[in-house]
């Protein structure tokens, strides 16, 4: 490989992408939309470029030199899908060898049972896998016309900055009002060490006849959400965790469903009046925070769905054709977090 | 937004230099509630368009793109540029003996510092420094009783100060340029300083870890001595820290959060004893009474609230720290099998395209 861009690479993955082929010693160039998310590349001496993937114009300068590229960049439809589109018109323009697009088991929809790549694509109504599933058809298309995109279906990835999988559980479980959820968390966690998803891309990257092909990418443990929980909070060296109750969550996951998106809105729009009022009254600091904590301690309807689906994304293709083997297991990764977790001063 | 300054004075003609989120944010927004402030006003940027869109922005008639070659003659400046250039900058006007209002950090090094409080000695101008924490009356507060000795010697100082990087830089200077630094210069300029002026003297540098893997850090833990007084900071730009201060003394235990301006708490024998040091206000609001402040004394209307020469000894730590500064250990990616494998790898590949 002459040189590697990765789009969206201020992001988790794609920054961990391009951290760990510097240190590999793989040239890469981090493509980034503002610098406001630079702050983890900014610690190495790389080549950051601006690369909003709705700007053709930024995309063809930061692809001068590159021949493969690494596509991590979401967000909105219009990032995911035109972005993707976008992306994908260029590198075709530039004759690259071979694109890596990242997309997300999310595109089976939550679907039971054993699941291979062979499964049909469904949303199943939830707004990330519609645009997931776009984007993969924009993928389908390019390919169509002979280029050389490989798509990878990664499943729940965690590690050190993973704010989703990672930084919101700690602090869950930190707080003393998590537990296991019963029959409500018997679902399969497939957790993926996001090393092993920079090794599967690596892989995809070289791998001869993977043009064209889409390929699940999953740890080898398949453990339970419980167990999950359970070995997080081992890993967190915390009291057991206990069983809870999930009737109260899951109601209060439903009437905090509305309030979520309010406050969304609301400090989108009205964030500096928020800032000002914060500042000024302490009787509004007190209840904004205490909001923020109760929203990011309780799970959406989404996720407690999520924590019962019994479904398990097989990597037999990954591993036949491309070479791929997880090789952090969930006691190693959870270790990294935990020290991680630490040292930012998250937990202490 | 603060009152307008009493009866709007005229503006002493002032050559703004730096058209950034700075700019924006702390100082156009004081300068144009003066009259006349759209003559008065000559905004430099080495960047022209930026400059100029500036310019469009506030209505100011002056804008260039060298601070040595201004349309108009000016009788102070304000410098809002990145870091490094703090220092060459404020001499050229200072050695004029125009006065000099300079966003912090005042230096990178305490030799710059000195060199630019020489300039201002040998213009007989007058130097300030957008230190505007000094004013906040929760931290006045904190000052007073540390200083009155109340509650006996410090024992133990514990801060920790970190928020998820979003300065809206119209460059990349703050994250590209190795002379940037990082989260430590960046917002250790105001919290050190304030920690400085809390004690009356200058802490010594104990140990000092940071994350930095050959640029600029976004995270570091930095431990001073002042005395018998242990100091423990620990700053990041990734996440959001408690952004709280704890000042345990021989007698008691003063508290407070880095951003509640006016409030701080005292526990002595008792439960906590919450005190309300002050007004309310947004940090803006102090930042721009600092703005009003050199106005006023550029004018002769007043003195100012603090000098740069005051915050001398902060930059001073800063820049002993940064020497101590060794990287922490990162397991995740020094014993990550994938990266070792990747490694490994590529270096065979490489081996063999060579055979």
């Amino acid at each position: 490989m002459q040189k590697v861009l990765v789009t969206g690479a201020g992001g988790f993955l794609g920054g961990w992408v391009v951290e760990s082929f510097l240190l590999a010693g793989i040239p890469v160039r981090a493509g980034i939309r503002s610098w406001n998310s630079a702050v983890r590349l900014a610690r190495h001496a790389t080549e950051i470029v601006p690369c909003d993937v709705l700007l053709p114009e930024q995309i063809d300068a930061a692809l001068d030199g590159c021949d493969a590229v690494v596509h991590c960049a979401v967000g909105n439809e219009h990032v995911t899908v035109t972005g993707t589109r976008n992306l994908l018109a260029a590198a075709s323009q530039h004759r690259l060898d071979r694109i890596v697009h990242l997309s997300s088991v999310a595109v089976y929809g939550k679907a039971p049972g054993i699941i291979d790549e062979a499964c049909p694509r469904r949303s199943k109504g939830s707004h990330y896998a519609e645009l997931k599933i776009a984007a993969e058809k924009v993928c389908e298309e390019f390919i169509d016309r002979g280029t050389p995109v490989v798509v990878l279906r990664p499943s729940i990835i965690y590690g050190p900055f993973s704010e989703a999988w990672t930084v919101s559980f700690a602090k869950r479980l930190a707080s003393g009002k998590w537990g296991t959820m019963g029959r409500r968390g018997e679902g399969n966690c497939n957790l993926v060490y996001v090393t092993d998803v920079v090794q599967a891309i690596y892989r995809a990257l070289l791998a001869e006849n993977a043009a064209g092909e889409f390929f699940n990418v999953n740890g080898d443990d398949v453990i339970t959400w419980n167990e999950y929980f359970s070995r997080f909070n081992t890993a967190l060296g915390r009291e057991p965790l206990p069983a809870i109750n999930t009737w109260p969550i899951a109601v209060k996951a439903q009437l905090l469903s509305p309030v979520r998106t309010s406050a969304k809105y609301a400090l989108a729009r009205f964030g500096r009046v928020a800032m000002r009022l914060h500042a000024q009254s302490s009787l509004a600091a007190k209840y904004m925070k205490a909001t923020e904590s109760l929203l990011k301690l309780t799970p959406t309807n989404e996720q407690l769905k999520l924590y019962g689906v019994r479904a398990k994304y097989v990597i037999d293709k990954a591993k036949d054709e491309l070479g791929y083997a997880p090789r952090v297991g969930s006691k190693q990764g959870l270790e990294f977090c935990v020290a991680w977790l630490h040292q930012q001063g998250i937990l202490y | 937004m603060t009152k307008s300054p009493s009866n709007s004075p005229g503006l002493p003609r002032i050559a703004v230099v730096g058209c950034g989120a700075a700019a924006r944010e702390f100082y156009l927004p004081v300068l144009k509630k003066y009259a006349g402030y759209g003559r008065s006003v000559v905004l430099v940027d080495r960047v022209e368009q930026q400059a100029e869109s500036m310019a469009r922005e506030f209505g100011i008639q002056h804008c260039c793109t060298d601070y040595k070659s201004l349309p108009i003659d000016v009788e102070a400046a304000i410098i809002t540029t990145p870091h490094n250039l703090h220092a060459e900058q404020s001499i050229h006007f200072l050695e004029q003996g125009h006065p000099v209002f300079v966003e912090k950090p005042l230096g990178m090094t305490a030799a710059e510092v000195t060199r630019v409080l020489d300039a201002a000695a040998s213009g007989e101008a007058v130097v300030m420094v957008n230190n505007y924490r000094r004013l906040f009356p929760s931290y006045r507060r904190v000052r007073e009783l540390i200083q009155s000795g109340q509650f006996g010697d410090v024992l133990r100082i514990t801060i920790r100060d970190g928020t998820k990087f979003a300065w809206k830089s119209a460059s990349s200077f703050y994250l590209r340029d190795p002379q940037a630094r990082g989260v430590f210069l960046d917002r250790g300029a105001h919290t050190v300083d304030i920690l400085c002026w809390w004690l009356g003297e200058r802490p010594q540098v104990v140990d000092a870890r940071f994350d930095a893997l050959g640029a600029v850090e976004g995270l570091m833990d930095v431990q001073l001595a002042c005395g018998q007084a242990t100091i423990s900071l620990k700053f990041s730009r990734f996440y959001r820290l408690e952004n709280c201060y704890t000042i345990e003394c021989e007698k008691a235990r003063i508290c407070g959060r880095l951003f509640d301006y006016s409030r701080l708490s005292v526990q002595s024998n008792g439960p906590p004893e919450w005190i309300e040091a002050g007004a309310a206000l947004s940090h803006y609001e102090y930042a721009w009474q600092l703005v009003e402040n050199f106005v006023a004394v550029i004018a002769g209307r007043g003195a100012p609230l603090f000098l740069a020469a005051d915050v001398a000894p902060s930059i001073a730590v800063i820049e002993k720290a940064y020497l101590r500064a060794t990287r922490f250990e990162l397991p995740w990616y020094e014993t990550d099998p994938n990266v070792s494998f990747l490694r490994e790898d590529v270096a065979a590949n490489h081996q063999q395209r060579t055979v």
